[in-house]
């Protein structure tokens, strides 16, 4: 055993150093951007920062605890040695929660000493919906302050760590890390909005009490806001009985873990079964039978980049489409005006451009790491190798119609579906802020999980750098006041608020500017992808390394 | 005399500090089904990747079909059908389908020729390719390498990974359809039973050099096991092409190249000697595992040792 747990800390700890490095790094900044802005709301922004860092890693490390040892093709090692295939799931399992636990305990941590030093405060708790805003809140005592950080703490913890179970489970069964890595985007970003289901409306404790022992993510709510005086803040809310909720939640996180455990020791099993043949569907050829010439190479290579990109795009939509349905099942769309309840339709017609913007962020990066790792890997890129095609065509079409496709599908067909929907609030409804504001973004989304890929030949690690590449570049940006409303998402704010106003001009509030670089940088990361993905080169031993 | 159809003059090529080919020199006339044979690392596959443009050379030249690979990449592999051991083609398209999709890109693409080597290798048209076999997979493999009919053909271990049977089913499949194509092949492998049922001409590549070069029949031929007393040894020359030596009991035993010469010398001395025929794999291994560091230079008492 002990042999088992030194393996364990040798395979984690570049990766624990890194994700410590990352909470303090975020709780240096949830400090430094209440000592500048002083909104008294450190905890909610720590909520965020913790909430995204849970789910990214326990992607990350579920990708590798079910499926780390398969790739690496060492699993019939393992089960060589002389100690159960279940002990060494247990190890792996709970190396990985401690590997996801350990740096936000640390996050935690600082901002506790930044709390009780006095260097930063927190406002007096939330409670419920008729709550007064942030601002009119006295400030909380110490204790307080420390019992609402503890309490965000073990939420995201417990949350994530489910994650972490619930995918690793499931990944057992899966192929690949790819495989696990999308699911994984998926559970993560439909956590978020189950996470919502009981925080509108009056608040009913007990429901959210049972609801928060299957689910601890939905023990807390972070609500943003914009403040007169300029900037962001977050503030948070906590279910009446979270540490309950929370002991409830214990019991089911082993039952997982046990379940994990048990289906880990079957994988050599499994393997030997052929099952990846037995769960494959077996969907008919219909394109086979249709005699197709194509006029050209050009011909083919679209042909193909629209086979590969638009099912992985029509998922995207999908996925949108069900977290708009479950926004409206969870907060009905009234005319404010009348009193009415819109139709399902229609509502899901007005949430589906604030669903789609933000799962179009996730989904570009899907598609643009999906359609490139497989051609830069061993097999296809060997196919490619011999024929008479030049890198930059092959690289050039691929781009540029994944490219298309995710504008056009994600976009394109929601703005010709919401364009005429209800506009009650500033998330529903389309707009022309819409229309010339978030098409760029997942453009550049889609670009720079482009470069991540052809960059370290690994999709799902090169997905989550282009979105974390995002979210580090608008913290930045948001971190100073003189820049804070120069922020992509802001400034589709501004626009949006005085469209709603009457006013649609898109050469003010930095639009010009900003969107202008975006546009730029979506055509220089492209560039920069097309040199790196070189096809079918070695890759370099750095970021071999960096990705082993 | 027409132009060889890949010729490869005083090629080097280093990765860092390693160097991987050393003024490789070989030359592969039209028609021939030429095998390279050497271990895992010996430099086939960067001689290959080479021909195929993929990578620069450090030095010297290399031709295919006439055209410089360095220079003209894509016009060179369009000459060429080539069939990798780790190549794995789109497992959602059917046989058919990538047929379809390949044939814009070379200007010669048969497909009327396609579908008939998709019948005749029992390839069913509209299965995913990520249902087939790897037997069938890689026969597959095989003829969208040759369905545009190029007059080079580099193979490089294209049988890995396939069960002893299919591998003789590929190669039965491969030795027929050269012998009605013509094209010139360049067969790369390290499994010398199936490069014997197909190849002309054999070079034996070991650390990026060619240590030998020649038909299977003239190597079988001129590479033969000697055995001699051990006690006859003082009075013989020692053999310019030897390749391997022991001793086991009161003989020596020793592999040679242009072991005719070697026993002509033999029994024109007058010493008593045996000769045995050796298959290419022995020969094979003799280039590139043999010892030679153990040739008595004084004749010693015989110490029995065990082989």
């Amino acid at each position: 055993m002990k042999s088992l747990l030194w393996k364990q800390w040798r395979e984690n700890q570049g990766y624990l150093a890194i994700f410590t490095a990352w909470m303090v790094l975020a709780a240096c900044y949830c400090i430094g951007y209440e000592v500048g802005y002083r909104f008294r709301a450190p905890v909610g922004q720590f909520c965020g920062c913790a909430w995204l860092f849970t789910i990214g890693v326990a992607v990350f490390l579920a990708m590798r605890t079910a499926q780390g040892e398969q790739t690496a093709g060492t699993i019939s090692f393992s089960a060589s040695l002389p100690v159960s295939l279940r002990q060494i799931a247990a190890v792996r399992i709970a190396g990985a929660a401690a590997t996801l636990a350990v740096p936000v305990l640390v996050g935690a941590a600082l901002l506790s000493l930044a709390l009780a030093s006095g260097l930063v405060e927190q406002a007096g708790p939330r409670g419920g919906h008729l709550s007064p805003q942030l601002q009119q809140r006295e400030t909380a005592s110490l204790l307080t302050a420390l019992e609402q950080l503890g309490s965000i703490t073990a939420i995201a913890i417990f949350g994530g760590i489910q994650l972490l179970l619930v995918l690793s489970l499931f990944g057992c069964w899966l192929r690949s890390q790819a495989q696990v890595g999308l699911l994984g985007a998926v559970m993560g970003f439909g956590s978020i909005v189950a996470q919502g289901l009981f925080w509108y409306g009056e608040r009913r404790p007990y429901v959210q009490l049972a609801y928060g022992a299957v689910l601890p993510q939905s023990l807390a709510i972070q609500w943003g806001y914009g403040a007169e005086h300029g900037g962001f803040y977050t503030d948070h809310e906590l279910a009446h009985y979270r540490w309950v909720a929370l002991g409830l939640a214990i019991p089911l996180l082993l039952i997982l873990a046990r379940l994990f455990v048990t289906q880990y020791g079957r994988l050599p099993r499994a393997a030997l079964a052929t099952w990846r043949k037995r769960f494959r569907l077996a969907t008919p050829a219909i394109w086979s039978h249709i005699p197709i010439r194509f006029p050209g190479r050009w011909g083919a290579l679209i042909w193909l980049e629209l086979r590969q990109s638009l099912p992985l795009v029509t998922f995207g939509f999908l996925f949108a489409l069900l977290v708009a349905v479950a926004a409206v099942a969870m907060e009905p769309q009234f005319n404010y005006s009348t009193g009415e309840i819109y139709s399902i339709g229609d509502s899901v017609r007005a949430e589906m451009p604030g669903s789609i913007a933000f799962v179009g962020m996730l989904w570009a990066a899907v598609v643009g790491s999906g359609i490139y790792s497989a051609e830069l890997g061993s097999g296809l890129g060997a196919f490619w190798r011999s024929r008479p095609i030049s890198p930059g065509m092959w690289f050039w079409y691929k781009f540029i119609i994944g490219l298309v496709v995710v504008v056009s599908v994600l976009d394109g067909v929601t703005i010709l579906f919401s364009w005429n929907s209800p506009r009650e609030s500033m998330t529903t409804g389309m707009s022309w802020a819409y229309v010339g504001c978030f098409p760029l973004i997942h453009a550049l989304m889609y670009a720079l999980a482009v470069l991540g890929t052809c960059w370290l030949r690994k999709p799902v690690i090169g997905g989550f750098l282009a979105m974390l590449g995002y979210l580090v570049l608008s913290v930045a940006i948001t971190s100073f006041p003189i820049s804070a409303a120069l922020e992509p998402i802001n400034i589709y704010n501004d626009l949006l608020q005085a469209e709603r106003a009457g006013q649609v001009d898109f050469t003010q509030y930095g639009y010009p500017l900003v969107y202008g670089i975006l546009a730029a940088s979506t055509f220089v990361v492209a560039i920069l992808s097309s040199r790196l993905a070189r096809p079918l080169q070695p890759t370099s031993r750095w970021s071999t390394s960096l990705t082993a | 005399m027409s132009e060889p159809a890949i010729c490869v003059d005083q090629l080097s090529k280093s990765f860092g500090s390693r160097q991987v080919l050393h003024e490789l020199t070989l030359s592969i006339p039209a028609g021939q089904t030429f095998a390279l044979l050497g271990r895992n690392g010996a430099g086939k596959t960067t001689t290959i990747r080479i021909m195929l443009g993929l990578i620069p050379e450090d030095s010297g030249t290399v031709r295919i079909a006439g055209i410089d690979p360095t220079k003209d990449p894509l016009k060179a592999r369009s000459q060429v059908g080539y069939l990798g051991e780790d190549q794995t083609m789109y497992g959602w398209m059917t046989a058919l389908e990538l047929c379809r999709f390949l044939a814009p890109f070379y200007r010669t693409w048969d497909m009327a020729w396609a579908r008939d080597c998709l019948a005749r290798f029992d390839i069913p048209l509209h299965t995913r390719i990520g249902r087939l076999s790897k037997g069938q997979s890689v026969k597959l493999g095989l003829v969208v390498a040759l369905a545009h009919r190029p007059p080079i053909v580099i193979l490089d271990d294209p049988s890995m990974g396939l069960d002893p049977i299919a591998r003789k089913e590929f190669n039965r499949d491969l030795v027929e359809h050269l012998q009605t194509s013509g094209c010139t092949v360049l067969y790369s492998s390290h499994l010398l039973d199936e490069v014997e049922a197909v190849a002309d001409t054999v070079a034996i590549l070991d650390r990026g050099r060619i240590v030998r070069t020649g038909t299977t029949d003239l190597l079988r031929e001129e590479v033969k096991q000697i055995l001699l007393p051990f006690d006859s040894v003082a009075g013989t020359p020692h053999p310019e092409g030897l390749l391997d030596v022991r001793r086991h009991e009161d003989r020596l035993v020793f592999i040679t190249d242009r072991a005719g010469s070697y026993v002509e010398q033999l029994v024109a001395q007058g010493i008593d000697h045996d000769v045995v025929d050796l298959s290419l794999d022995e020969i094979f291994e003799a280039f590139v595992i043999g010892r030679t560091q153990d040739w008595p230079d004084k004749p010693a008492n015989p110490v029995a040792t065990t082989i």
